[in-house]
Order: structure tokens, then C-alpha cells, then sequence
């Protein structure tokens, strides 16, 4: 995102809903910069896909306010707010061609033909698609048809481009491809876009700002590389990546000890007291392989072996109910195997700690 | 090493042949229904239409067909099957369109009383209606009393009108049995595409919604149309052949009203139903790829 553009854009304020007793939303709030992409991230029903719709005004919430560009909308109906919606699958409109769908919103605005199949041929150029011009959608492929849809979305130049989990209906590799090109699109037009997914590695590799969502509410929102090395609490250091709960205990002092070792706890672990039993979470990453002669390191039995290109996962039992992860460049795990035993010590020097 | 493959081939395609074989043989009792009930009384009547009864072949009966009562019967026929199917077309559309919205267990519920109704007809539905709308019917009574007297205002039940509104009663069901599936296709997001689009109900119902269910309500109307072109025993029941419909003159033909060197013309009127008939679901056979193509 470009340092010009830090006005706020989009501004949800302590916004809430519920179905029944069950709190979908509770107390949301959210502030999005002009040109920014921020990406929703939670597990099921956790409430981000209720945050898009509330937004794009398709669902009705119970309290809170919304606004766009400073001025209130939380009381206008979708077809009045102007954002742009691209969904999971199917939302093409079977009976019109590419270019038809990608007309859509120009043509509801009484824009002349001439010009809206200009710029519907330019927003086709754009997704790389300006050779299917009267393709139908049943035509295209799943990719395709996503690609349309974006295009489409963009088509009215929307205050705000609202994506709900369009790329979970696609296949890995056009996965990847896809969320490339709305990245680049995203940046080319500048356009402040709020992303639905589940995926991790898709919300952390494109967006600017990441929300992890849990049970209706924000647990954090913060940069992709933050998130992961500074998650503020316990469920978004286990949710977020791949994390080792290890059995631990608080020793006073605010540190933890973790095996053989003592680490300081990190600021944003909840306060336990002295004594307590705990869970540590540690990232597969910040557990090397040591000498079985250190005083602080732990033995174990390597139990799997996951050859993932260049890095190689072992899998280590160090008894009790600690099965441990390790992340190893495949050259350095070439000379291990599965029935081997190896001793690990814990390489970061805060720990986050949860509820045993 | 040829050889060899070359065996592997074909046993192979002995193996698909037989599986072929296997698996196609339990549509054989099908294919001998369809033979026996379809295929040879279309290929007797045509035999029977151009046939003199003496061994003589002439297309006498044809003529006979393409003058002026029985072609005015084809009329009323066409116009019966038409206004009745496009009436209980839309009347049905509007209500499959309701029932789709409504709760699940009351679209059961519907689709099990459209299944009974929609196979309703004949001498009882004639008579329930004659009870209900005939000239001293309850119903007919009860708007009496309220001062409206369809009668009065022209209506019978026992002519061309009356005869749409009894088709109805199965047509309207019929409708919602086979129009439900294409509601079922369609897809939440095209609206919600449309509002965040900025486009009005008016549109979406205008611009998507119609085009969309268009093919599919095309191909129901021409099965209703299909099926009222072909009713004979409720028409019979309640009009007693006056008003003059191909099926009951081919009726009567039967019944041995027949006149001298017309013991053909039945047939002749059996053929032309099938050409309709096949012309018509001809068309029903394009509006349903139509459809699926959406």
C-alpha cells in the first residue's frame, strides 16, 4: 500500500448480530485505508463472511454503525452502497456472455453501450480474458468464470471491492495463479478490498493487514509477518501457521520452563501464576536439533518424516504427550530416519503460553 | 509383441462389448413396451388411415380430414391446449415460484398433493366440477347470494371456457411438478450479484430472472399443452361432444357413429394428434436443452 493513501476508507464501528441466542458478531470493529487489502482469516462460523455481507449490505446486523469515505451507510441497501461483491462460485449470470456480465453495472447506471463495452474490454484485457468476449459462463472454466466475476465487480468502480472466499471453489494451482493476479489488479487500480477466506496462505500472501476472527469477534489484526511472529494471543499464535503445544510450567518471574529450559515469557501471554501448569506454543521453526551433551535439550524419537521440497517436517516423540515438529532444510534431514533418536532445544527467546 | 497386444485388445473389447450388453439389458422390457404400445399402433393407424378396408390404399381419409368440420376441430383443439396450458402455465409458475420460497416441509407437502391432482381427471373431476360450477353448483350458488352470477356474465362450464377452467385443476399442479426443478437451479448470488451491482428487483426480474427461466417454463407450458391435447374423458364427461374437440370426435368415430366410407377417418384424425403431438414435443425437446444449457 502506498503512503499517500492512509485516509480511512471504511470504518466499522462496534457492530453486532445474532441468530437466536448465538452471537454471530459481537462488538466488531474495523477500520480500513483507502487502497488497502485487509483479509478476514478464522475458523467456520466465526463470523468473517457475516462482517462482508453486513458490509456489502446483503445481511442486516443489530447494532453498530457503518461508513464509507466518512459518510453513514449503515442504513442504505446494497444497491445504494456501491461495492463491488465477487462470491465463491456461480454468480455469473447464465443467460449473458462475458462481456454482458462484466456490462452489468454499467448498464443498471444507464451508461451508454459504446462506452461500457470500451471499459468492459479493458477490465477484460485486465483479467486476461479479452479473447471471450461472448463466451457464456457455462463456457469457461472455474477460474475463468471467477476471473469474469472480478472483472465484473471492478466494472462499476467500486468504493469498496468485497471478496467472499472467491478462490475455495478452484483448484490448487489456479488457486494460487488467481489470488496473484487479484493481488495485482488490487494494487493496479488501487481499489480497497476486503478478503473472506480460510486459507491462511492465501490471506497472508496477499493482503496488507490480516484479521484473525474467532467465536464473532477481532482477536487481531495486524500485518501478515506480525501476526505470525507477534500474535497477541493464544488462539491466534495456535490458529495462525503451525504451532508445538508443549507442556510446560510457569516458573516465577514471568518465565516459563520448557523442558530442561528456562525462556521468558512473552508480553502477550495471559498472567499465570507461579507454579502453574501451561501449555507452551512454539513454532516448528524455533526448535533446533542439539547436542544430546546440552544440558537443555530434550531426547526423542523420530516418529515421521514429511519431505515438503525444499524444508523436510520430523516429527518427534519426547515422551508424555509431547510430539513435537521440526522443520529441517531437507539437505540437513537427509541423514535422519524415522526410528532414529535425536535431542531438540527450543531456539526463540519468549514463549507464549496458554491454559493446560 | 504385437500379437500379444493385439489379443489384449480385443479381449478387451469383447469384455466392454458384453459388459455393453449387460448393462443395456434391462431397458429391454422398455424397448418392448415402447414397440408394442407406441411404435406399432402409430404404424397400424397409418396403415389403417390410408387403407379402404378392401386392399386398397388411398388418401381419401386425408381429404376427408383437411376439410372444413374436423379441420375446425383441430382449431378448437389447438386453441383448448393453448389458452388452457399458457393459463395454468403462469397461474402455476407464480405459485411454484411462492412454494419455492416457503418452508421445506410445506414444499413436500405441495409436491405431494401437485403429484395427486396432477393425475386427477376424467369422469370424477368432471362431475366435482359440474357440483361446483355448474348452473345450480354450490359454488355458482354462493356468488349468487353475493351478487355475482357468472352465468349471467356468460360463463358456462359446459364450453370452451368452462373446459380451460376444469383443465386447470390437473394443469396447474402438473405445472408445479415439473417448473419446481428449474427454481431449484437458481442461484442466490445472481440476486445478491445484482443488488451489489446496483440493480433494482425490477431489473434482476427483467434482465435475469426471466431470461433464465424462460427455456424452463417454455418446456413445461408445451407438456401442459400436450397433455391437454390429448384429455378426452373429462372434456367427454362434461361437454357431451359439444364442444368439438379432435380427441372426441375420434371418440365418436369409435363409438361406430361413423358414417359410411369414413371407417378411416378416425385413424387419419389419429395421425394428424401424432404429428401435433410430435411437433410439439419437438419444441419441448429444444426448450429443455435450452434450459440445461443455462
Amino acid at each position: 500500500m502506498s503512503a499517500k493513501n492512509l485516509e480511512t476508507k471504511v470504518s466499522l464501528q462496534n457492530l453486532s448480530k445474532h441468530y437466536g441466542t448465538v452471537a454471530a458478531l459481537q462488538d466488531f470493529s474495523l477500520e480500513m485505508q483507502t487502497g488497502e487489502m485487509v483479509s478476514l482469516l478464522g475458523p467456520s462460523g466465526c463470523g468473517k463472511t457475516t462482517v462482508l455481507r453486513i458490509l456489502g449490505g446483503l445481511d442486516p446486523h443489530h447494532d453498530g454503525q457503518i461508513f464509507v469515505d466518512g459518510e453513514n451507510i449503515t442504513g442504505s441497501t446494497s444497491d445504494k452502497r456501491n461495492m463491488g461483491m465477487v462470491f465463491q462460485a456461480y454468480s455469473l449470470f447464465p443467460n449473458m456472455t462475458v462481456i454482458e456480465n462484466v456490462e452489468y453495472g454499467l448498464r443498471v447506471r444507464k451508461i451508454s453501450p459504446e462506452i461500457r463495452r470500451k471499459k468492459s474490454m479493458e477490465l477484460l484485457e485486465m483479467v486476461h480474458l479479452s479473447h471471450r468476449p461472448d463466451a457464456y459462463p457455462n463456457q469457461l472454466s472455474g477460474g475463468q468464470q471467477q476471473r469474469v466475476a472480478l472483472a465484473r465487480a471492478l466494472a462499476i468502480a467500486p468504493k469498496v471491492l468485497l471478496l467472499d472466499e472467491p478462490l475455495s471453489a478452484l483448484d490448487a494451482q489456479v488457486r494460487v495463479q488467481i489470488r496473484e493476479e487479484i493481488r495485482r489488479i488490487q494494487l493496479e487500480t488501487e481499489t480497497t478490498t476486503l478478503f473472506v477466506t480460510h486459507d491462511q496462505e492465501e490471506a497472508m500472501s496477499v493482503s496488507d493487514r490480516v484479521g484473525v476472527m474467532n467465536a464473532g469477534q477481532l482477536e487481531q489484526i495486524d500485518s501478515p509477518s506480525n501476526l505470525y511472529n507477534k500474535p497477541k494471543s493464544a488462539f491466534v499464535a495456535s490458529f495462525v501457521g503451525v504451532t508445538n503445544k508443549i507442556s510446560a510450567q510457569i516458573e516465577g518471574s514471568g518465565r516459563v520452563k520448557v523442558f530442561n529450559q528456562e525462556i521468558e515469557l512473552s508480553q502477550n501471554s495471559a498472567s499465570f501464576g507461579s507454579g502453574s501448569a501451561v501449555i507452551a506454543l512454539v513454532r516448528p521453526e524455533n526448535i533446533a536439533i542439539a547436542s544430546d551433551a546440552d544440558p537443555e535439550s530434550k531426547a526423542g524419537l523420530i516418529i515421521t518424516k514429511s519431505f515438503l521440497g525444499p524444508m523436510t517436517k520430523l516429527g518427534v516423540d519426547l515422551g508424555g504427550e509431547n510430539l513435537v515438529y521440526v522443520n529441517l532444510t531437507s539437505q540437513e534431514a537427509k541423514k535422519i530416519d524415522v526410528g532414529s533418536r535425536i535431542a531438540v532445544k527450543i531456539t526463540s527467546e519468549e514463549l507464549m503460553v496458554a491454559n493446560a | 509383441m504385437t500379437v500379444m497386444s493385439t489379443n489384449r485388445g480385443t479381449a478387451t473389447r469383447k469384455g466392454g462389448g458384453s459388459s455393453a450388453i449387460f448393462k443395456t439389458l434391462p431397458l429391454a422390457p422398455f424397448s418392448l413396451v415402447f414397440i408394442f404400445f407406441f411404435c406399432w399402433p402409430i404404424f397400424q393407424i397409418i396403415k389403417n388411415s390410408i387403407s379402404d378396408g378392401k386392399g386398397h390404399y388411398n388418401l381419401g381419409a386425408y381429404r376427408l380430414m383437411f376439410t372444413k368440420p374436423y379441420m375446425h376441430a383441430f382449431s378448437v383443439s389447438l386453441q383448448l391446449s393453448f389458452f388452457s396450458a399458457l393459463s395454468a402455465g403462469l397461474i402455476g409458475a407464480i405459485i411454484a415460484f411462492y412454494v419455492h420460497k416457503s418452508s421445506k416441509s410445506l414444499q413436500s407437502g405441495i409436491a405431494m398433493l401437485s403429484g395427486v391432482l396432477a393425475n386427477s381427471g376424467g369422469v370424477p373431476l368432471a362431475f366435482m366440477f359440474i357440483a361446483a360450477f355448474g348452473a345450480q353448483g354450490g359454488i355458482v350458488t354462493i356468488l349468487k347470494k353475493l351478487g355475482f352470477d357468472i352465468y349471467g356474465h356468460g360463463f358456462t362450464l359446459y364450453s370452451f371456457s368452462g373446459l380451460v377452467l376444469v383443465y386447470s385443476f390437473f394443469q396447474i399442479p402438473l405445472m408445479l411438478l415439473v417448473f419446481t426443478p428449474a427454481l431449484a437451479g437458481m442461484r442466490n448470488e445472481w440476486r445478491e450479484a445484482n443488488n451489489s451491482l446496483g440493480g433494482s428487483n425490477l431489473q434482476f426480474i427483467r434482465w435475469v430472472l426471466i431470461p433464465v427461466l424462460f427455456p424452463a417454463f417454455l418446456a413445461s407450458t408445451l407438456l401442459l399443452f400436450a397433455s391437454a391435447f390429448s384429455a378426452f374423458a373429462t372434456a367427454r364427461a362434461l361437454t357431451g361432444g359439444s364442444v368439438a374437440l379432435v380427441p372426441l370426435v375420434i371418440g365418436s368415430l369409435i363409438d361406430g357413429n361413423v358414417i359410411t366410407d369414413q371407417a378411416n377417418l378416425g385413424d387419419a384424425l389419429a395421425v394428424g394428434m401424432v404429428v401435433v403431438s410430435a411437433i410439439v414435443m419437438i419444441f419441448y425437446g429444444f426448450s429443455l436443452r435450452w434450459a440445461r444449457g443455462r
